[in-house]
C-alpha cells in the first residue's frame, strides 16, 4: 500500500480537526499530572486512541471484505467503497471549511458520559488515561467514518487496521504537543490550521475518489498504487 | 425523610417485590443503580480507589472485549480450505479470544452474579440468571471447542452481551438518577448540623437531633432547618421553595418560618415548632415522592404486560433453545437462547412509563408545581373541561375602579381622607382603598383613634375636628347624612361595591370598587382556550359579577352556586365522560378539588399537608395551567412512543432471536440501543423549558439580586408598618 504515508499526512494535516474536538480531553489529562508524567500520560492517552481506531480499522476492513465476498462480480466494490469514503470526507471537508452548512445540532451527550469521562480524565492513574483514550476513538467523528469508509475499501483485515492506524499515528504528533504543551497554538493558529485542514481533507477526499476509479479501470483489480504516487514513481 | 422503600441511588421506588434486606445495607432497584452508586461514590472524597476500580472495570473490559473482536473478525474471516499455517494462525487466534474473554468474565460477571444471587434470594423472577447462564453456556462450549479444536468459538458473544448489558444498565441508572435531580435538590436545602441554644451557651447539634421546642440560631445565608417561630431577630426570608414567591418575605419575632426556606440577611433566634423531619419541606418532599411512587394507568398496564412477559420469555427462549438443539445442535442452541434473553431484558418496557413521569414531575417541581397523584399528570392531557373559581382564583382582590365626588371636593382630598380611615381596617375593601392612595401618592391624614363598626365601616376625626364617616351607602343613611347630588350618580351595576366616605354630615364622595383579575389570569385563559380547552367559571357569587369577570375571560359563567351545586356541575359533566379539571383556592372548594379528575389548587402556600387536589400551584401563578397542560401532553406523547417502541421493538426482535437470524452480540447492541432510546426520549421531559411563563420567576439567583430584592420588599413593607 503505496498510499500509507498519504493517509499519515492526513492524520496530521486533520489533526487539528482532532485538536478541535477532542483537544479538550488531551488538556485535561495534561492538567491532572506534572512533569515528565505529562508526556506519559499524553502517550497513553494516544496509546488507547489508537488502540480503538486499530480495532475500528479491522471491523471495517472484515466488512469490506464480506461485502466483497458477498458481491463478487455483479460490481466493483472497492470502487464503491472508495467512492463513498471520497465523498464523505470531501463533505467533511467542506463542512470543516464552513463552505457547507450542517442539518441538524446534535445533541449533547448526555446519560453520564460527561461524568464518565470527566472522573477518567481528572484520575491520575494510567489505566484511567488508557481507557479514556479508548472511549475518545468511540466518540463520534465525521474524519474518522470517512478514514472507515477508506479502512472497508481495502476488504482485507490487516490493510483496514493498518489504514486506521496509520491515520490515527498521523493525529498524534499535534495531539500529545498540545495536551502536553498547553496551548502550544494560539487560536488564530488553530483557525488558520483548522480551515487548512479542511481543505486537506476535501483533496483526501478527491485522491480517494480518483482511486476509486483507477479500481474500474483495472476490471475489479486492485491498481498497483494511488495515481498521484505512481505518477510519482514514473 | 425515610427511604424505606426508595434505591437508595436514583431515589426511585423500589419494585413491591423488593424483600427488605439487611437494615442498613443500601438497596438498590436494578444492577444499573448499583453499578452506578459505586461509579458515583467517587465524588465523595476518600473511596476514590474504590470506584475507579469500577470505572477501570468496565474500561478494561471493553479495551479486552475489543482485542476478543479483532481476533474474532480474523477467525470469521477463515478460507474454506486453509493451508496448514494458516491453520495454526487460526488455532493462535482461537487461543488468544479465550485469553481476552477470561479478564471479561471476571471483571464484569461479578457484579451480575452479585445481583442475580439476591434476586435469588429475595424470590424473584430472574432474567439475570438466565443471561447468565447463557453467557456461561456459550463460554463453556468454546471453551470446549478451543480444547478439542472442532467448532466454532463464540468468546466475542460473551464479552459482547457482558459489556452491553453492563453499559445499558448504567445508562438506565444514570437516567433515572437524572429525572429525581430535583428532589435532591430540595433535600439538600436543608443542612446536616444546626446551632442549638442551650442555657449553657450554643452547640452544634446534626439536624436530626433537633426536636420541637429546640431554640436555633439562623444566620444570614443559612437555611431554616425546620419549622418554627422566631423569637428575636428580623430577616428577610427567600420562601421560593415552599410558596414558590420570588420576593422575599421580612419576617420578625412571632412570625412562623418553613424548613428549607433560607435566611437571606438577618440573625434569627427560632424556636422549632416541629422536629427534624416533618417540616414543610419535608412534607413537601413526600408529597412528590408519594406522586412518583403512585401506579398510573400506564404503569398497570406495563405492568400487567411485564406479569406475563417474565415467564413468556422463559418459556421462549427455553422453546428456542430445544428446537434449535434438535434442529442444529448445541452451538446454535445456545446463542439463540441467549439472544432471545438479551433482545428481551425488559429494561426498555419496565422503563417505558416511570421514567417519562418522574421526569415531568421533576420539571413541573422545578417550577413550584407540585403533582401530588402522577394520574393527574397524564389525565390533564386529555382535558377539555376546565373550572374555574372565581374568587381567589381567578381574581385577587379588589381594586377602585372610579372615585365620585362631590362638586367641591377634590379627588385628591377623598382619597386621602377615605385612606386614612381604610388604614385601621383589614377589610379587603379597605385594603385596596390604601393600596389606591399609595399608588396615586396621596398621603393618608386624619387625627385621633379610629373606630370600626363591623359590617358598616369606619368612623374618625380629621385634622379640622370634623366627624369623618367611610362605609356603605346604607349606614350614611342610617347616620342621615347629607347626599347632595350623589344618591343619584351612584351607579346601579351590580358588579361594582360603593363606598362612600362622609365629613361633617356631608357626603364628600364615594369609592367604586371592583373585584380584580389576578394578573395572569386573562393569558391563561387564552392559553387554554388556543389548547382547545372549554373554561368555565364556577361562582358562588351574584351571576351579573360572575358573567362579568367571564366576559372579560372569554370564558362561560354560572353564579350563585352553593358548594353542592359545584359538586353536582362537576359529577354531570364527568358522567357525560369528560375529564374535568377543576381549579381553586385549596381550602374553601376542597370538596370540588376532590371530585374533579384533576383537582389544581392554588394558595397551598406553606401548608402542603393540608392541600386537596392533585397538583398545587406554590405561586399561584395561573400561567402555569396551559404550560401544565402541554407538559403533561408531552408526557402521554413520550409515554405511548416510549410503550410502542418498547412493544415493537420486542415483538419484531424476539421472533427473529428466536428464528435464530440475530446474533447475540448483535442483539446486546440492540439492547443497549433501545435503552438508550427511551432513556434519552423521556429525559427530554426533564429539560422541557420552552412553554415557560416569563414573568414572576425571577428567583434569587446571586446574592446581588437577592440584595435587591430584599431592599425592594423592605421599602413596599414601609407603609404599613
Amino acid at each position: 500500500m503505496i498510499e500509507w504515508p498519504l493517509l499519515a499526512i492526513s492524520g496530521l494535516v486533520g489533526s487539528s480537526h482532532c485538536l478541535g474536538m477532542c483537544g479538550p480531553f488531551a488538556l485535561a489529562i495534561g492538567a491532572a499530572s506534572r512533569g515528565r508524567a505529562v508526556v506519559v500520560h499524553q502517550v497513553v492517552y494516544t496509546l488507547g486512541r489508537l488502540f480503538t481506531y486499530a480495532v475500528l480499522g479491522v471491523a471495517a476492513g472484515f466488512a469490506g471484505q464480506r461485502i466483497v465476498t458477498a458481491f463478487p462480480r455483479l460490481m466493483n466494490v472497492p470502487a464503491i467503497l472508495a467512492f463513498i469514503a471520497g465523498a464523505y470526507l470531501i463533505y467533511q471537508g467542506l463542512l470543516a471549511a464552513g463552505v457547507l452548512k450542517k442539518w441538524g445540532v446534535a445533541r449533547g451527550a448526555g446519560c453520564g458520559a460527561a461524568s464518565v469521562f470527566r472522573s477518567l480524565l481528572s484520575s491520575g492513574a494510567l489505566s484511567s488515561v488508557f481507557i479514556a483514550g479508548i472511549l475518545t476513538g468511540l466518540l463520534p467523528c465525521g474524519l474518522l467514518y470517512g478514514m472507515l469508509a477508506l479502512a472497508a475499501s481495502t476488504g482485507d483485515l490487516v490493510h483496514g487496521g493498518a489504514t486506521m492506524l496509520i491515520f490515527g499515528l498521523g493525529t498524534a504528533p499535534l495531539m500529545i504537543a498540545a495536551g502536553s504543551a498547553g496551548s502550544l497554538l494560539s487560536l488564530g493558529a488553530r483557525q488558520k490550521l483548522f480551515v487548512a485542514a479542511a481543505w486537506c481533507l476535501v483533496l483526501t477526499g478527491g485522491i480517494t475518489m480518483v482511486r476509486g476509479a483507477s479500481y474500474l479501470d483495472f476490471g475489479g483489480e486492485p491498481p498497483p498504487g494511488c495515481p498521484f504516487c505512481v505518477s510519482e514513481e514514473k | 425523610m425515610s427511604h424505606a422503600a426508595h434505591c437508595d441511588y436514583c431515589g426511585l421506588p423500589l419494585a413491591s417485590s423488593h424483600k427488605v434486606a439487611a437494615d442498613d445495607a443500601p438497596r438498590y432497584c436494578c444492577f444499573g443503580c448499583r453499578f452506578a452508586a459505586e461509579v458515583n461514590a467517587q465524588g465523595e472524597g476518600d473511596g476514590t480507589s474504590r470506584v475507579q476500580s469500577t470505572m477501570t472495570r468496565l474500561g478494561l473490559a471493553l479495551f479486552f472485549s475489543m482485542n476478543v473482536m479483532v481476533f474474532t473478525f480474523f477467525l470469521w474471516s477463515q478460507a474454506e480450505n486453509a493451508s496448514a499455517s494458516a491453520a495454526i494462525l487460526y488455532d493462535v487466534a482461537r487461543y488468544a479470544c479465550l485469553l481476552f474473554t477470561l479478564p471479561v468474565l471476571l471483571l464484569l460477571g461479578g457484579p451480575l452474579v452479585e445481583d442475580a444471587c439476591a434476586e435469588l434470594r429475595s424470590g424473584r423472577a430472574s432474567l439475570n440468571l438466565l443471561l447468565l447462564s447463557g453467557v456461561a453456556a456459550s463460554f463453556a462450549y468454546s471453551l470446549w471447542a478451543v480444547f478439542a479444536a472442532a467448532g466454532h468459538v463464540y468468546f466475542e458473544v460473551a464479552c459482547m452481551v457482558l459489556v452491553a448489558v453492563t453499559l445499558g444498565r448504567w445508562l438506565e441508572a444514570s437516567g433515572k438518577l437524572r429525572t429525581t435531580a430535583e428532589l435532591r435538590r430540595l433535600e439538600k436545602l436543608l443542612p446536616d448540623v444546626v446551632r442549638r441554644v442551650t442555657a449553657s451557651g450554643e452547640e452544634v447539634v446534626p439536624l436530626d437531633a433537633v426536636t420541637s421546642g429546640d431554640v436555633l440560631r439562623i444566620l444570614p445565608g443559612e437555611a431554616v432547618p425546620v419549622d418554627g417561630q422566631i423569637v428575636r431577630g428580623t430577616a428577610a426570608i427567600d420562601e421560593a421553595t415552599v410558596t414558590g414567591e420570588s420576593l422575599p418575605v421580612v419576617k420578625e419575632c412571632g412570625h412562623k418560618v418553613f424548613s428549607g426556606t433560607m435566611n437571606l440577611d438577618g440573625e434569627l433566634t427560632v424556636e422549632a415548632t416541629a422536629s427534624a423531619g416533618s417540616g414543610t419541606l419535608e412534607r413537601l418532599i413526600a408529597a412528590v415522592m408519594q406522586a412518583v411512587s403512585g401506579r398510573t394507568r400506564f404503569q398497570r398496564l406495563a405492568e400487567t404486560i411485564a406479569a406475563w412477559f417474565l415467564p413468556a420469555i422463559l418459556l421462549i427462549s427455553v422453546v428456542t433453545f430445544a428446537y434449535h438443539y434438535t434442529a442444529s445442535g448445541l452451538s446454535a442452541a445456545i446463542l439463540n437462547g441467549l439472544a432471545v434473553i438479551v433482545i428481551s431484558c425488559p429494561c426498555a418496557l419496565g422503563l417505558a412509563t416511570p421514567l417519562a413521569l418522574w421526569a415531568a414531575v421533576g420539571t413541573a417541581t422545578r417550577r413550584h408545581v407540585l403533582i401530588r397523584d402522577a394520574d393527574a399528570l397524564t389525565q390533564l392531557a386529555a382535558a377539555r373541561t376546565f373550572g374555574f373559581d372565581k374568587t381567589g382564583t381567578l381574581t385577587s382582590g379588589c381594586e377602585v375602579a372610579e372615585v365620585l365626588t362631590a362638586p367641591d371636593v377634590t379627588s385628591e382630598e377623598l382619597v386621602s381622607l377615605a385612606a386614612a380611615l381604610a388604614q385601621g381596617s383589614n377589610h379587603p375593601l379597605s385594603q385596596a382603598i390604601v393600596n389606591y392612595a399609595r399608588q396615586h401618592q396621596v398621603s393618608a391624614s386624619v387625627s385621633g383613634e379610629l373606630r370600626s363598626h363591623a359590617g358598616r365601616g369606619m368612623e374618625g376625626r380629621s385634622l379640622t375636628d370634623e366627624l369623618v364617616l367611610l362605609g356603605s351607602a346604607r349606614w350614611m343613611d342610617e347616620r342621615q347624612v347629607h347626599w347632595g347630588d350623589l344618591r343619584e350618580r351612584l351607579p346601579q351595576s351590580s358588579d361594582i361595591t360603593t363606598v362612600v366616605c362622609a365629613a361633617g354630615g356631608k357626603v364628600l364622595g364615594a369609592l367604586l370598587l371592583r373585584e380584580s383579575l389576578r394578573e395572569s389570569a386573562v393569558s391563561a385563559l387564552q392559553a387554554l382556550q388556543q389548547l382547545g380547552a372549554r373554561t368555565e367559571i364556577l361562582s358562588g357569587d351574584h351571576p351579573a359579577r360572575a358573567q362579568m369577570i367571564a366576559t372579560l375571560l372569554g370564558a362561560r359563567a354560572t353564579g350563585a352556586m352553593l358548594p353542592e351545586d359545584k359538586l353536582r356541575w362537576i359529577r354531570d359533566a364527568r358522567a357525560g365522560g369528560e375529564t374535568v379539571v377543576m381549579t381553586g383556592d385549596g381550602l374553601n372548594d376542597a370538596p370540588a378539588l376532590a371530585a374533579a379528575s384533576v383537582g389544581i389548587a392554588l394558595g397551598c402556600g406553606a401548608d402542603v399537608a393540608r392541600w386537596s387536589g392533585s397538583i398545587c400551584l406554590l405561586n399561584d401563578d395561573l400561567e402555569l395551567l396551559p404550560w401544565m397542560v402541554e407538559l403533561s401532553r408531552s408526557t402521554v406523547r413520550t409515554i405511548r412512543w416510549n410503550l410502542l417502541w418498547a412493544f415493537g421493538y420486542n415483538a419484531i426482535c424476539i421472533p427473529l432471536a428466536a428464528a435464530g437470524w440475530l446474533h447475540p452480540a448483535v442483539a446486546a447492541a440492540a439492547m443497549v440501543v433501545s435503552s438508550l432510546l427511551v432513556v434519552s426520549n423521556s429525559l427530554r421531559l426533564a429539560s422541557e423549558e420552552e412553554h415557560l411563563p416569563q414573568d414572576g420567576l425571577k428567583l434569587a439567583t446571586s446574592n446581588e439580586t437577592a440584595t435587591t430584592l430584599v431592599r425592594e420588599s423592605r421599602e413596599l413593607m414601609e407603609p404599613v408598618a
